[in-house]
């Protein structure tokens, strides 16, 4: 079994950067990621608040430059997914299905996940109509009518990239008001060919082999209605990715980690960064001070 | 102007001349008829082996050199192939332009031939090797999908390690009709034989589970091959 002084899980803006303190401090340090190093930002097509890029900059790119930085500190990357961690007499064991992994100290920065709308039609349409992502995504309903479900800063930030693509956009919003930030709401509201159903429910989304629209409820007045649509692009808020931690570290009601001020979890030697910490505010300027913090408590107390 | 920037130019030739060993022989099947992108394509090829004097590249014409495009079952084009310096086909395959972040997967992919080395866990080569039947592996992805690369260099790197394996990926806006027939609006989708589907960028373990069950239900009258 490979033995590293820190394991980190998660390569995210959080992961990552702590990865780059604690290699820094010449302690052994691994990152497993999952699915692509970068996280939740790179389904963004732009970040333009993060600082020092005066111009809007593409978040993969700033990503593999903060991977660079980790790998010229000598940081690991491994692309699997841990799916169970055990405590042992000098540190713990990070297990994935096909191998194991040892480490003094782990990190945990796994994140979260966008949530599902969990209405009728959303399983049978995923990947067929229904989407998370859209730079990915997005060239598929070039010319099509779109909903997208949410319109707080992820949704009308997205749906701004979409209006590159769609013939027109349609926010389902539950809340009676958008939710993003004013400078994104400014913007997308100069856009001709976009609507707004506020204090609007999602119901079902419907279609034989091909999503045709969907069903809302006025919640005010309770109407109903069918909006017809190609796509939808869900942007409800997200879920952290604790499920696999199987109760090892507290968690809070919504499955957050709550940790002390020194991002120390219940259990000792295990931290925890990022979007993941209850009561964090999903930045990635945040949430990379976050990696930082619990790297250099964690170098403090190796160091002991 | 060229597609590549200076400084990528010298990161590649840096990398190359560190990690290549043997050489490698790219085939790109062009057509003048219906191709978006083939200058493009054939562009980037040579500017990519201008940076190593071990990359090779060849361009045919997909109506007229017929020899070549049956002995790689090839069933359109734009389509990149890769050979080892031995000429051997190594099944991977790239229907339509490497672009976006499709690039760095074409750029592993030419380290990889080259120098004989994959990132598979011992168990997947294992799991792999079993392998006796043809299983084609189609990857879909849009240019701009940043977890795309991951699918493709799994896929790829299967074809490589086994020769029943071919791996494809498929530009799904070049590739418009088949993203189509296969109902595909979210990328990247992988299709293993035509008769397993599955969504994501998914952990190694996931990727090989699905092409053995495409595996057991291999029967060769299935395959188009
Ligand atoms: C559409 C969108 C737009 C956004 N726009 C902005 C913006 O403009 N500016 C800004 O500052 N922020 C933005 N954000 C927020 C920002 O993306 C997040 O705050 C940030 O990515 C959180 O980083 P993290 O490292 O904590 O977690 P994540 O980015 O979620 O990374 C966690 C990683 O852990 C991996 N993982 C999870 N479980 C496991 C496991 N068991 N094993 C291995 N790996 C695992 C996941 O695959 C993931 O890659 C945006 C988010 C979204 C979704």
């Amino acid at each position: 079994m490979e033995k590293y002084d820190v394991i980190i899980v998660g390569g995210g803006p959080a992961g990552v950067t702590a990865s780059i303190y604690t290699a820094r401090a010449n302690l052994k340090t691994m990152v497993i990621e999952k699915t692509a190093v970068g996280g939740q930002i790179v389904l963004s097509d732009i970040i333009e608040n993060y600082p020092g890029f005066p111009e809007p900059i593409v978040p993969t790119k700033l990503l593999e430059n903060m991977q660079k930085q980790a790998e010229n500190f000598g940081v690991k990357f491994e692309f699997d997914e841990i799916t169970e961690i055990k405590k042992d007499s000098d540190g713990f064991i990070l297990k994935s299905d096909w191998d194991e992994f040892h480490a003094r100290a782990v990190i945990l920065a796994v994140g979260s996940v966008p949530k599902k709308t969990n209405v009728p039609g959303e399983e049978k349409f995923m990947g067929k109509g229904v989407a998370f992502c859209a730079t990915c995504d997005g060239p598929f309903f070039k010319g099509k009518d779109v909903v997208v479900i949410g319109a707080g800063n992820s949704g009308v930030q997205e749906g701004l990239f979409l209006l590159n693509y769609v013939k027109s956009l349609k926010f389902i919003e539950f809340l009676p008001k958008i939710n993003a930030e004013k400078i994104l709401q400014d913007r997308i509201k100069q856009k001709e060919n976009v609507e707004f159903y506020l204090n609007t429910q999602l119901l079902e989304i419907i279609g034989e082999d091909k999503i045709t629209g969907v069903r809302v409820k006025n919640r005010e007045t309770g109407e109903e209605k069918i909006l017809p649509a190609e796509g939808v692009f869900v942007y409800i808020g997200y879920s952290p990715n604790t499920k696999f931690l199987n109760g090892l570290v507290e968690l809070d009601e919504r499955g957050y980690i709550v940790t002390n001020e020194r991002l120390e979890t219940s259990v000792k030697g295990i931290y925890a960064a990022g979007d993941v910490v209850k009561g964090t505010k999903s930045q990635v300027v945040i949430v990379a001070g976050s990696g930082a913090t619990a790297a250099m408590n964690l170098i403090e107390d190796l160091e002991q | 102007m060229g597609l590549l920037e200076e400084k990528d130019k010298q990161f590649l030739k840096d990398k190359f001349s560190k990690e290549m060993d043997k050489k490698v022989k790219i085939l790109f099947f062009s057509n003048e008829l219906n191709c978006q992108y083939c200058k493009e394509i054939k562009m980037l090829l040579d500017e990519v082996s201008e940076l190593s004097d071990k990359i090779e590249v060849q361009e045919f014409n997909f109506y007229n050199d017929k020899e070549e495009v049956s002995k790689y079952n090839l069933e359109e084009s734009p389509v990149i192939v890769f050979l080892n310096e031995e000429g051997e086909d190594t099944g991977i395959r790239f229907y339509g332009i490497p672009s976006g972040y499709e690039f760095s997967t074409f750029i592993e992919d030419v380290v990889m031939i080259s120098s004989g080395k994959h990132q598979l866990s011992d168990k997947a080569v294992e799991e792999i090797s079993k392998i006796d039947k043809p299983i084609e592996i189609k990857v879909f992805v849009t240019p701009t999908c940043p977890y795309c690369p991951k699918a493709v260099f799994l896929a790829h790197q299967l074809a490589f390690i086994n020769k029943n394996i071919t791996g494809k990926m498929i530009e799904s806006m070049e590739y418009g009709e088949w993203a189509q027939k296969y109902n595909v609006y979210g990328v990247p989708k992988n299709i293993v034989n035509d008769v397993v589907e599955f969504e994501g960028a998914v952990p190694e373990k996931v990727f090989v589970k699905q092409v053995l069950e495409a595996y057991k239900k291999a029967d060769s009258s299935l395959i188009v091959q």
